[in-house]
């Protein structure tokens, strides 16, 4: 599962508000738990001290009965050697051996906690000193209960669960400020790239502070400033180059337009020989120039962005028929067409489309050459097919670029090169689209699709 | 995994160090006096180990005079308490009184049958020297056994 920003750094700032909470519970919890036991520890050992130092001693080893005496005085058990009287509601048999031991080897207070019955107690046992005497061999032990330490120790988790619960509230809301600190500049960041991939090269945006953020925001503005720069340089070249290739080709027209004529006129004279031949020759490529010409012209129209449509009511088949009537190719290609399909087009251009995928067909592909009309409510289709050897993968996405030849080492072919990209522009003109491909079975396969409707 | 583990090491101790623990027993300060009595401290047995007990008496009474005190043995109320002495049977201060020269005191002793040193084990001869070391000196006795003939046995430490 992917989180988001904001979730992330809300779960982050949560878990390290209860990490500390815990801590901190935890330490507290230990310091408390210390000073309510060594407080009440305190507070027993100080009263056995003041009972004791105020209480009337004996000043001789204690018989039985002066040991009973004494351990009731002192409310505590007391142990004299192997004797010992109990006190204060406990038995010499409640004390732990280990303290007894202690206190008799060391000379020394000592204070044990001990379970009794399943409930934790304090044990203080010290030997008994007689003011300037020194030892007496007497011990005296007390008991504390701890039961309601016991209780007051157990309530402090519960109340640090409050207050780490507590804590969260303003943790929460510190997150989300911070994340909408953090969230604000991503977002923008977002929207002004998707408006930079719309296309919208002008978009800056607004730094604010100087952190890691603005300064991502700052190269996002220089990218953009370097790309708009960067296209604008590309457009004014391309824009350059193809006014070039427009005034060129005006520019050979008017020349052309002469030649033409002449050679024409050197066609018609009666020559004979090697001038014939020549002069057949000059007229040939002549006409190949003129025609280059005219293509190099339509295509900077093209470009130009100045290409106008002029759609009109045309039956398709009367037009694909009279098209290829005028080229003499009637005999070479079959048409499969119903008996009428009427759409809007250009005429002029629809005619260029049809001569140039059929001559394709005629100059590279093999016979027979079929073009089949067919049309739905929405779209018509024009399908040229040719029983040729076909496209190759690596050539098909390629056939509509200008001047590209399928087979280099034919450098020179009869077509100019630009007839597939013309017939490309103006299906698109059409707002149509046209396809290259392979037939299955037979050789290369070129699919027209026009609208129906100009809307 | 280290979330898991950061988690687990902050349990350990809480979990560890929950409720009331029990302990061995532990230093808690220096034992209570009664300051209004006072009294003879004298070094008997118990257990195997030196017991100190306490006999009425001004504290600063001589070293002889404590001397007695042992030599007389455990009172009833102390022997009933398991209270012994590890001194001879039948053996008394000779020459009394005796006196502390150099931190050393040199106990002569008799007996009815004749005086056999040997008999004064070491735990016998710390009896002798506690007891005669009064209370609150920086250093204790140390104790000498001298037999009427001269020969003695020692020196003896508390």
């Amino acid at each position: 599962m992917r989180l988001g920003l904001r979730a992330r750094l809300l779960i982050a700032f949560t878990l390290v508000s209860v990490f500390t909470g815990a801590v901190v519970a935890a330490g507290s919890y230990l310091q408390v738990r210390d000073v309510v036991l060594s407080s009440a520890q305190d507070r027993m050992v100080e009263r056995l001290r003041s009972d004791v130092e105020r209480s009337a001693g004996i000043d001789h080893s204690p018989s039985g009965a002066e040991l009973v005496a004494l351990a009731n005085r002192l409310k505590a058990v007391v142990v004299f050697g192997n004797s010992h009287a109990d006190g204060n509601g406990i038995t010499f048999g409640d004390l732990p051996r280990d303290l007894r031991e202690r206190v008799r080897d060391t000379g020394r207070l000592m204070v044990q906690r001990a379970e009794v019955d399943g409930s934790p107690h304090a044990f203080v046992g010290a030997p008994l000193n007689f003011g300037r005497a020194g030892e007496t061999g007497i011990e005296v032990y007390r008991r504390q209960d701890l039961g309601a330490q016991r209780d007051e120790i157990a309530a402090l988790p519960e109340s640090s669960l409050l207050l780490v619960l507590v804590s969260l509230v303003p943790a929460f809301v510190l997150a989300l400020l911070a994340a909408r600190g953090v969230l604000r500049p991503v977002r923008e960041l977002r929207t002004g790239a998707r408006r930079v991939a719309d296309g919208g090269l002008d978009t800056r945006l607004a730094v604010r502070g100087s952190d890691e953020l603005a300064d991502l925001v700052r190269t996002f503005n220089t990218m953009t400033a370097e790309l708009e720069r960067t296209v604008a340089e590309l457009r004014r070249m391309e824009e350059g180059s193809r006014r070039f290739v427009a005034d060129v080709s005006h520019e050979l027209r008017t020349p052309l337009t002469a030649m033409t004529a002449v050679a024409e006129a050197l066609d018609d004279a009666s020559l004979t020989g090697d001038a014939a031949t020549a002069a057949g020759m000059v007229s040939t490529e002549t006409r190949k120039l003129g025609t280059l010409v005219e293509e190099l012209i339509e295509i900077s129209r093209f470009d130009a962005g100045v290409a106008a449509l002029r759609p009109e009511p045309v039956d398709l088949v009367v037009l694909v028929t009279g098209t290829l009537a005028a080229r003499g190719w009637t005999d070479q290609v079959d048409v499969v067409a119903p008996v009428t399909l009427v759409s809007e087009v250009d005429r002029r251009r629809i005619d260029v489309v049809v001569a140039n995928l059929v001559g394709n067909a005629l100059r590279h592909g093999a016979r027979p050459v079929f073009v089949e009309l067919t049309g739905t409510e929405d779209e018509v289709v024009l399908v040229v097919t040719d029983d040729g050897p076909g496209l190759d993968d690596d050539v098909t996405p390629l056939v509509f670029e200008r001047f590209y030849k399928a087979d280099s080492a034919r450098a020179r072919s009869e077509g100019s090169g630009l007839g597939l990209a013309i017939a490309w522009e103006n299906t698109r003109l059409h707002g149509g689209s046209l396809e290259a491909g392979n037939a299955p079975g037979t050789g290369a396969r070129f699919t027209v699709r026009l609208p129906r409707s100009r809307s | 995994m280290i979330r898991r583990a950061a988690v687990a090491l902050l349990l350990v101790p809480v979990l560890a160090g929950c409720g009331i623990t029990q302990t061995e027993p532990f230093y808690y300060g220096d034992p209570p006096a009664m300051t209004e009595v006072d009294g003879v401290r004298v070094t008997f047995r118990l257990e195997g180990k030196k017991f100190h007990v306490l006999r009425a008496g001004s504290p600063d009474r001589s070293p002889a005079e404590r001397l007695d005190l042992l030599f007389a043995g455990p009172t009833a109320a102390e022997r009933a308490a398991g209270v012994f002495t590890a001194l001879p049977d039948g053996y008394r201060i000779a020459t009394p009184p005796t006196e502390v020269r150099d931190n050393r005191i040199v106990v002569e002793v008799a007996h009815e049958g004749g005086v056999d040193l040997d008999r004064f084990s070491d735990v016998a001869g710390e009896q002798i020297a506690c007891s005669a070391t009064p209370p609150r000196v920086a250093r204790d006795v140390t104790a000498v056994v001298r037999a009427p003939d001269g020969s003695e046995r020692g020196p003896f430490y508390c």
